[in-house]
């Protein structure tokens, strides 16, 4: 028994009442959905949502590119992947995984960077789904679908679908190059990491954070020369770790602890699947209308909150006339 | 393999605390759909500690599941949908235990016995998920004390979810904090602090070192010299207010004056109990238990604010502020005490109300302090939504889009829980029928109704695996909400549309 369409035929047989007047439901948006080229950047927690998203919701041709290998962190979300895969490329693994599951479904794995490719190998999807990790990453992408954009051929433009998280919060935008707001346009809206004054940390520290900035900032490099801190190396946290309670200690400061500082100098955003579920699947959802117009789209921004109960915020944000990637195009 | 690192990202969000709160939960999911796979996968990764499946045993994998469900591989056609799914859903994390339990016969006649309370160990399960409202399962829910039900559903492009819980009780609500420092009416050792350092007398590099808060303490002391002991109130003395400090200004890069001008309005924010405490504390009244911990710390605070000119506890918190470490640290210091002194006090009170010696850890009281001005409280209706009564009351005549949804999952249910099978298109006049007899022309059926209705009948109840997995995604954040007892939950029902990608929330009352 192979997998079938059953469960998604009869929402591409008929014609909803909010459909789009000119949409003709059939085969034809079947077909459409089955041989449309889709590609998904970041195999991460987002990333493994999307695929399975995409292989239950009929999309059989998918490609998927992402630089990272597998981490012990990653398997509380990132449900491709088990023990045994750790250290593996993530890409690899969670496309292995999507087409044991779903036959029939062909996924094209890219172990690295988004800018090893060119244009002519973005050229070829409908519509590409960012669960990005990292603001440059959707900034190149989005610089990129913008200049493939030839205002003679619709084909060239491409469906940009982001998505974001950050504990219980996230957003999707979808952002169609040229004719909506494109990621550079909403940059401002957009929070940076948090950084603290040189002076602070170097002559006033008051916070455990500002401790821990300055062992990896300045004690690091004075000690270890040539040797480049790596977080993910035990013994480095460890040092680390120990260098910033002295620290903190000598100007009675508190509230050092290993995840803190691992938190600080990695960066670390809380991550959690249900979070990455809903937005994943919102991504994928307006994937699934954009291929087969069986419903109108988000327009254009989307965001989520489960902080305070359950908050969704919709609306329409505007282009911007000089926008640095889209601006007078 | 550590729990601490392979958890890391999470317990950011709700801690050790947390955690174990999650790794004892034990939940039951009754008859799973779609929907209710995605959000019992969401709390079996982060590391629920039991899951049990009820299912009837003539439930197999169909056709139907192999092209929309993830949870299952082309091998397991026609195996029992419980084991397969229990199984599958275990290999995402083995520190989960779980349980198969099938039925003979339907699972509505299952749940529709008059014994149900005896068939099941219902109460051993912190929660049960559902897919539909069982009018049998939210009786059963009344009856126990511990045992919640949450209902997830999804159609079409729709989808809904329900909480019953008889009461929300948190304290760590994780709310954005508006920090009470107490400028306004500062404490002995807070002015003695600040009468101590003369602004005038520092040299430039001291002067710069002065934390913000002294600052605007002291041009608040002097406010109040100028104006006869008033407080700044108006707008416009607030004015006069941000005119002395930066008059005090001796250089244009002095940040601590920047951060005491643009932190200037904060101080008026009003610092006592806010509007949904005072809330908490009415409920007092008529909500209060003696062998509840939490009424007992709720009922310690309010004897507290009381006795403390309305003043809640000091947390002992201060923002950072640009100045030296030793400056920093005094004034931290001078607020750490206050808040020492405050909990003495608040422990005197509850020592004094915990007539049944129920034993509180020191971190506890610590945690309900620094959380006081935040609480969350509510109580839950255990009412039916498909009473018009209820709808009525809740909704008013005019039907919108989202009451549209609301309506037509209850009519389907209805349908669903009566026939056993979900109506399609053919059924469309029925659905109407039933909808008019039930709304019993108190409300008109509008046409935006009939179009909701349809999209949803035409999809013959195959669920969509992204709305399913955003429906899961959501009831699976409230269940660890519900779990760990922090950030706060729904209250208590939800709609979501995923043609527009919007929602509401409703409170059954």
């Amino acid at each position: 028994m192979t997998r079938t369409n059953i469960a998604i035929r009869p929402y591409l047989r008929t014609k909803g009442k909010f459909a789009d007047e000119e949409y003709e439901p059939g085969e034809e948006v079947l077909y459409a959905l089955t041989t449309s080229k889709i590609l998904v950047l970041g195999a991460g927690g987002l990333g493994c949502e999307i695929l399975k998203n995409l292989a239950s919701s009929g999309f059989k041709e998918i490609h998927v590119i992402d630089m990272d290998t597998i981490d012990l962190s990653n398997l509380n979300r990132q449900f491709l992947f088990r023990t045994q895969d750790i250290g593996r490329p993530k890409a690899e693994v969670a496309a292995e995984y999507v087409m044991k599951r779903f036959k029939g479904v062909n996924i094209i794995p890219y172990y690295g960077k988004l800018q090893d490719k060119d244009e002519a190998y973005y050229a070829q999807f409908q519509v590409v789904i960012s669960g990005l990790d990292s603001i440059e990453a959707r900034r190149w992408i989005n610089n990129t679908l913008v200049n493939l954009v030839d205002p003679e051929d619709a084909s060239s433009v491409k469906f940009l679908i982001d998505g974001g998280t950050e504990g219980f919060r996230g957003q999707t935008k979808v952002i169609i190059p040229t004719f909506t707001a494109c990621y550079e346009c909403s940059l401002d809206t957009i929070s940076g990491q948090t950084t603290y004054p040189m002076c602070t940390i170097t002559n006033n520290p008051r916070l455990p954070e500002h401790c821990i900035e300055y062992v990896s900032t300045i004690e690091w490099p004075q000690s270890h020369k040539d040797q480049k801190l790596d977080m993910d190396d035990p013994e480095h946290v460890t040092w680390l770790h120990e260098r910033s309670l002295a620290r903190a200690k000598e100007f009675g400061i508190e509230g050092i602890t290993r995840s803190l500082c691992l938190g600080v100098v990695k960066n670390i955003i809380p991550a959690i699947a249900s979070t990455n579920a809903i937005i994943a699947a919102s991504c994928c959802n307006e994937a699934f209308k954009i291929v087969t117009s069986s419903n109108p789209i988000l327009e254009n921004f989307m965001m989520y909150s489960g902080n305070d109960s359950v908050f969704t915020y919709t609306f329409a944000y505007e282009r911007k006339d000089d926008c640095p990637v889209c601006g007078g195009l | 393999m550590s729990k601490e690192e392979k958890y890391d990202r999470q317990l950011r969000l709700w801690q050790s605390s947390g955690q174990s709160n999650l790794e004892h939960s034990r939940i039951v999911l009754v008859s799973p759909n779609l929907a209710s796979l995605e959000l019992m996968k969401n709390l079996i990764l982060p590391g629920l500690g039991h899951f049990t499946i009820l299912d009837s045993e003539e439930n197999v994998i169909t056709e139907e599941d192999l092209s929309n469900n993830f949870y299952i591989t082309e091998d397991q056609l026609g195996l029992s949908k419980a084991e397969v799914f229990a199984s599958n859903l275990n290999e995402l994390n083995l520190d989960s235990t779980h349980e198969v339990v099938k039925i003979e016969g339907t699972v509505q006649d299952f749940l529709a016995s008059d014994d149900l309370s005896d068939k099941f160990p219902w109460n051993s399960y912190d929660f049960i998920v559902a897919n539909w409202q069982f009018p049998s399962l939210i009786d059963l829910v009344q009856g126990l004390s511990n045992t919640s039900l949450i209902v997830v559903n999804s159609l079409s492009f729709f989808g809904t979810l329900r909480i019953f819980q008889k009461s929300y009780k948190f304290i760590e609500t994780h709310s954005e904090k508006m920090l009470d420092l107490r400028l306004l009416n500062p404490w002995k050792e807070l002015t003695d602090y600040s009468d101590s350092i003369d602004l005038e007398a520092l040299d430039l590099q001291e002067h710069s070192q002065i934390p913000f808060l002294i600052i605007q303490l002291k041009a608040m002391e002097e406010y109040k010299r100028q104006h006869g002991g008033e407080l700044p109130k108006a707008y416009s003395d607030r004015k006069v207010y941000k005119a002395i400090i930066q008059g005090w200004k001796k250089s244009y890069d002095e940040l601590n004056f920047d951060e005491a001008l643009t932190n200037s309005n904060k101080i008026f924010n009003p610092q006592k109990v806010p509007e949904d405490l005072q809330k908490i504390f009415d409920s007092l009244e008529g909500d209060f238990d003696a062998k509840d911990k939490y009424w007992l710390l709720v009922k310690a605070l309010k004897i507290f604010v009381d006795s403390n000119d309305g003043n809640l506890p000091l947390t002992g918190e201060i923002p950072d502020m640009d100045s030296t470490t030793e400056n920093y640290m005094t004034l931290k210091g001078i607020y750490k005490d206050k808040f020492s002194k405050d909990l003495t006090n608040f422990e005197g009170h509850l020592q004094e109300l915990n007539v049944n010696e129920i034993k509180f850890t020191t971190d506890e009281i610590v945690k309900f302090i620094k959380n006081s001005k935040y609480l969350y409280y509510s109580k839950l209706s255990s009412k039916l939504i498909n009473n018009v009564d209820l709808f009525i009351e809740d909704f008013g005549s005019e039907l919108s889009e989202f009451q549209s949804i609301i309506l037509s999952f209850i009519m389907i249910e209805n349908y669903y829980l009566q026939f056993n099978t979900i109506p399609s298109l053919t059924d469309i006049n029925a659905l109407l029928n039933i909808t008019k007899l039930f709304l019993n022309n108190k409300i008109q059926i509008t046409e935006t109704y009939e179009k909701v209705l349809y999209e949803i009948l035409r999809v013959e109840g195959k669920e969509l695996a992204n709305i399913s997995s955003i429906m899961g995604g959501i009831g699976a954040q409230e269940l660890l909400k519900l779990i760990t007892l922090q950030y706060k939950p729904l209250d208590d029902f939800l709609v979501f549309d995923g043609i527009r990608s919007v929602s509401e929330r409703y409170k059954i009352k």
